[in-house]
């Protein structure tokens, strides 16, 4: 069995699957500049099942409301507790958005109030550096979603470990193509991918 | 009739004298005897021993428990003690500042022994072992107390992990931190990159306790971390590690076998991990864990330092799809696997008077086993009769009185 296998969370509500194209553009990625042992498809697991327990690091997306059920909640409580940790980004990019409040709503229940990382966080030098915090994606800059570009990206910690990773930066359009592409890119904006993949499996 | 009476007299004084020889080869008279209701102080009993090895007969008697205590300092920065108890009735643990909090703990000394692992100890460690109905004409017994105290181990805080970037590594270092343990972490990326944590300087045992070898990425430091163990550090090998440290490793590793993954499901996540049995372990090493008939955890020492080879893989799988239990027992493990091997000094202690480990056990070696219940008395038969004395001496007085009335010198 490969040592990371890219997941992708599944829950009740909303439109987990908005992104499909985003796993296999950063298992592209971590393959492409580590060494690490990555599967070359990812999985999809259901938030509330005991096998979101099998990946320590679960990608969640989408655009619309999002409401866990008991199971999830309960389900993600756990997974954080136990050192697992969530990467949710917001697909709409909109702080006034519907995913926006729903999940943040529902991270806070589960797991505890989201807090700005700070930009000299671990995270940022893990593999690729980013002085600067979190990469500014194309979908803040042209205007689209709140019109804002997010200075940080938000947190729970335990201790000084991420548990829930929270981006309003829209990286879920901004990685969401066939990794083929990368070609036509001056920067790889999937390199910050690969540092969170880094992060998670090293801290 | 003085013939009979210097006969008589005569008589009276050979009966005496074959009691007086009876009696010494019956082992003579006891000199001291000591009743030793729940022991005795260890400078009383010393006191008496000495008197015993000086050949005087000295007996005792009394209820005293079959109880022992040991303790030991656990090798972790947590400053615990691990205390070993045998009690056949049951014991109750403290120290000096009364008992220790820890029903559970001692409810399971209840079944005949056991350890104990706690912090903050004050003092000696008191074992007291149950009352014991001792005889009827005796007073209330008094239970027995084993007393010990462990050597204060000095423990570097830091160990070092190296291994390649994945889940194993990531989880067995936030295990090791939420011991108490400061990691420095060194994590093959690439064949060139290393994700590092924590220090990057030379090994010593002055600054870490031990190091964690999860794979064989560890081979560019073989020659620090071989005159590292040398020099009395720790070594824990886990995976495919102890191929690269062959002529430190308490054995050889297998190929790996699959876990029991049904065991997830029954909540023994240890037996659903995937392992590499040990094998052509050295005569030297001690086996510390079994898997059916087959070894998982070994350890040796090695000149100064110990090292420890464990068997079990993806122990990740433990914490995150553990039971209920999964994290804390996923810590405990590799907990214990550095205890086992991390460099201590040890220092000793001014709290050593009047310790006794072993009452019972130290008591018999000094004075022998106990004698019977009833408090010896001297038999009659090995004592010279005060009549046997006086008719000899009134049988004499009456022959020199007939001499003298005969006027015969």
């Amino acid at each position: 069995m490969a040592d990371f296998i890219f997941a992708t969370a599944q829950y009740d509500s909303g439109d987990w699957d908005s992104a499909p194209l985003v796993p296999a553009n950063i298992i592209d990625s971590v393959a492409r500049y580590t060494s690490i042992d990555v599967a070359a498809t990812g999985v999809i697991v259901p938030l509330g099942s005991r096998d979101l327990f099998k990946y320590p690091l679960v990608y969640l997306t989408g655009h619309l409301p999002v409401r866990f059920s008991e199971s999830e909640r309960t389900t993600l409580r756990e997974y954080c507790a136990r050192g697992g940790l969530l990467f949710v980004d917001d697909h709409n990019h909109d702080v006034d958005g519907e995913f926006h409040k729903s999940a943040t709503e529902e991270i806070a229940r589960a797991v505890g109030p989201l807090k700005d990382l700070p930009n000299d966080h671990a995270l940022y030098r893990s593999f690729f550096p980013f002085a600067d915090g979190p990469p500014t994606t194309s979908h803040e800059l042209n205007g689209w979603g709140d019109n804002l570009v997010h200075k940080h990206l938000q947190a729970v910690l335990r201790g000084d470990r991420l548990a829930v990773l929270y981006s309003s930066k829209d990286y879920s359009s901004e990685w969401n193509y066939h990794p083929d592409n990368k070609r036509y890119f001056s920067v790889d904006n999937t390199k910050f991918g690969v540092n969170l993949v880094v992060y998670a499996l090293s801290r | 009739m003085e013939s009979g009476l210097r006969a008589g007299a005569v008589l009276a004084l050979v009966a005496a004298l074959v009691r007086l020889v009876l009696a010494a080869q019956s082992g003579g008279v006891p000199r001291a005897h000591v009743r030793a209701e729940g022991g005795l102080a260890p400078r009383v009993r010393d006191s008496i021993s000495a008197h015993a090895r000086a050949g005087e007969r000295v007996t005792w008697s009394g209820a005293v428990n079959d109880i022992a205590a040991t303790s030991e300092p656990v090798r972790d920065p947590s400053a615990r003690t691990r205390i070993l108890v045998a009690a056949a009735g049951g014991a109750t643990i403290g120290d000096s500042l009364g008992a220790i909090d820890s029903l559970g703990a001692i409810d399971s000394l209840r079944a005949g022994g056991g350890a104990l692992t706690t912090a903050g100890l004050a003092g000696a460690v008191r074992v007291s072992g149950a009352r014991i109905e001792s005889r009827p004409s005796a007073q209330a017994a008094i239970p027995t107390e084993a007393r010990t105290v462990s050597r204060i181990g000095a423990v570097p805080a830091r160990l070092l992990v190296i291994g390649r970037i994945g889940w194993e590594s990531k989880f067995t270092i936030a295990a090791l931190e939420e011991a108490g343990w400061v990691v420095d972490a060194r994590l093959a990326l690439t064949d060139t990159l290393r994700v590092t944590q924590g220090r990057s300087g030379n090994l010593s045992i002055a600054t870490h306790a031990a190091v964690v070898v999860l794979d064989s990425t560890a081979a560019s430091q073989s020659g620090a971390i071989t005159r590292f163990v040398r020099a009395g550090g720790g070594l824990v090998l886990s995976g495919d590690g102890a191929a690269t440290f062959a002529a430190l490793a308490p054995g050889r590793t297998e190929r790996e076998r699959a876990g029991d993954r049904d065991a997830f499901d029954r909540n023994d996540a240890k037996a659903g991990l995937p392992f590499r049995p040990l094998t052509a372990v050295r005569s030297d090493a001690v086996l510390l864990e079994v898997r059916g008939s087959l070894t998982s955890v070994a350890a040796r020492r090695v000149a100064a330092g110990r090292v420890v080879q464990s068997g079990l893989a993806e122990t990740w799988r433990w914490r995150m799809q553990g039971g209920t239990n999964g994290p804390e027992e996923h810590r405990a493990y590799w907990s214990n696997l550095v205890a086992t091997a991390a460099a201590a000094t040890s220092v000793s202690t001014s709290a050593t008077t009047d310790l006794d480990e072993a009452p019972l056990a130290t008591l018999v070696d000094r004075l022998g086993p106990p004698i019977a219940d009833a408090p010896p008395t001297v038999p009659p038969s090995q004592t010279v009769p005060a009549w046997l004395g006086l008719a000899a001496l009134s049988l004499l007085l009456a022959e020199w009185a007939s001499r003298r009335a005969r006027g015969v010198a």
